[in-house]
């Protein structure tokens, strides 16, 4: 009882710092300070680009997302009033972003089709933050199972997407996300459990017809 | 609890978002449903390998072009900071937009107006009206045919106005009358008249063909007093 205590008092006083962390930022963003411009895009181009890309599973249109999120940041940051956290604000701005991405690329770039030939991962080897520290098994066993699932996270309804992807990989509250998705606390707990649902089926989907690699031991008595 | 009930808040569960009791009930549930608590564990796999998901790095050309918009973005603020400034930078900006708009037609059009103004001075001097005088051929479009010498013979009526179909040579070849009886005398007279009168053919781009010309006739009475 006592840690949760001081677990509770911990967290409170790291939300307080962050808050004011937050109104500091701000503050200087308005008085067009150049080093608030640098510590925003510091904190925050990270999480941003990889919720944009997580939602819109493209690179590039990650990319364009991430500089219209920054835009709308620096040009309205004069309407922040500090009700929600600055975190919480831009990624509302970046799911927001992302939605018109989708809806621009559906209305006009579906049809496009690339004159090469599309790349399985475009991404290099060294953007990926992968731990090097493991043995090269473990290192293609889990980039095979990061693959299937980014793809069937790809899979799932876009609206369930946000939710999941703002719970388990951004690791936001429930609290968190209905204020980034302007919903209630029950439509986030709804879409959050038919979202891992949706992505649960299309993982087993995907297991099925194609079964994961296995190791087959062989006995010594077979084998002779 | 059934099955169904404890599936649908296995999520809230992983999430510890449910009350104590809830809790309870959905854990005992667990610890004796097999397949529920099969579902909890592929949640529970599904979350981890959710946060285990590499972060991505920020492309080095989106972290240019972010340093690009911060910076454009502080030169901005700094233009907007006071109203000179402002203006200043409206201005300035009004001022590119105009330029920006002018350039791609600048040079189509100083060439268009200075291959308008070429072409007129080479063409303007043909196209002046010259007109056809000494023995030059004329190249109008049409020439009518022109009587050159009647007849010296007199003529049998006091009026008459004949119409004469002259070939390409110059030479009459019939008539016909427009005004006046036609007596013997008068179809004598007109014969002769044929005969000796010449003509200058009309032409059709200056070469000759065939044409008609009116003619008429009238006699005059001199009357010679003293």
């Amino acid at each position: 009882m006592a840690t949760s205590i001081l677990d509770l008092s911990s967290s409170k006083t790291a939300e307080a710092l962050a808050d004011s962390e937050d109104r500091v930022l701000v503050r200087a963003l308005r008085d067009g300070a150049e080093c608030a411009y640098e510590t925003l895009l510091a904190r925050f181009q990270q999480p941003v680009y990889n919720l944009a890309l997580r939602l819109l599973n493209d690179p590039s249109d990650a990319s364009d997302a991430v500089q219209e999120v920054f835009l709308k940041v620096f040009r309205n940051i004069g309407q922040f009033r500090g009700q929600s956290s600055l975190k919480t604000w831009i990624f509302r701005i970046t799911i927001n972003e992302a939605h018109n991405q989708r809806r621009w690329f559906f209305r006009h770039r579906r049809r496009e089709v690339g004159i090469e030939e599309e790349q399985e991962d475009n991404r290099a080897r060294t953007d990926v933050l992968a731990d090097t520290a493991q043995s090269p098994f473990d290192y293609v066993f889990d980039q095979e199972k990061q693959e299937m699932v980014e793809e069937a996270l790809a899979r799932i309804n876009p609206t369930f997407r946000a939710a999941v992807v703002l719970r388990d990989i951004t690791d936001l509250s429930y609290e968190e996300i209905a204020d980034v998705l302007q919903v209630s606390l029950g439509t986030v707990k709804s879409r959050i459990l038919r979202g891992r649902e949706a992505l649960r089926q299309e993982l087993e989907k995907r297991l099925q017809s194609q079964p994961a690699m296995r190791f087959m031991p062989k006995t010594a008595e077979r084998a002779l | 609890m059934s099955c169904q009930t404890v599936r649908n808040s296995l999520s809230g569960f992983l999430d510890q978002r449910m009350g104590r009791e809830e809790r309870t009930r959905v854990a005992e549930h667990l610890s004796r449903c097999r397949e529920c608590a099969t579902h909890l564990d592929k949640l529970t796999q599904l979350r981890q390998g959710l946060l285990q998901l590499p972060a991505v790095a920020v492309p080095n050309r989106l972290q240019t072009q972010l340093q690009i918009l911060v910076s454009r973005e502080r030169a901005r603020w700094d233009s907007m900071r006071t109203l000179p400034l402002a203006l200043h930078t409206w201005a300035d900006n009004i001022k590119l937009a105009v330029d920006n708009l002018m350039r791609p037609l600048a040079l189509p059009l100083t060439g268009g107006l200075l291959s308008a103004l070429l072409l007129f001075s080479v063409l303007v001097p043909t196209l002046g009206f010259h007109p056809v005088g000494g023995k030059d051929v004329p190249i109008r479009l049409y020439t009518a045919a022109t009587l050159v010498e009647a007849t010296p013979f007199d003529l049998s009526n006091d009026e008459a106005v004949v119409e004469l179909y002259v070939d390409a040579k110059g030479q009459a070849m019939d008539y016909s009358i427009e005004r006046g009886k036609v007596s013997p005398e008068m179809q004598a007279d007109l014969n002769r008249l044929i005969f000796f009168s010449r003509c200058t053919p009309a032409t059709w781009f200056g070469r000759p063909t065939s044409g008609t010309v009116l003619v008429s006739f009238r006699r005059i009475h001199y009357v010679v007093r003293g």
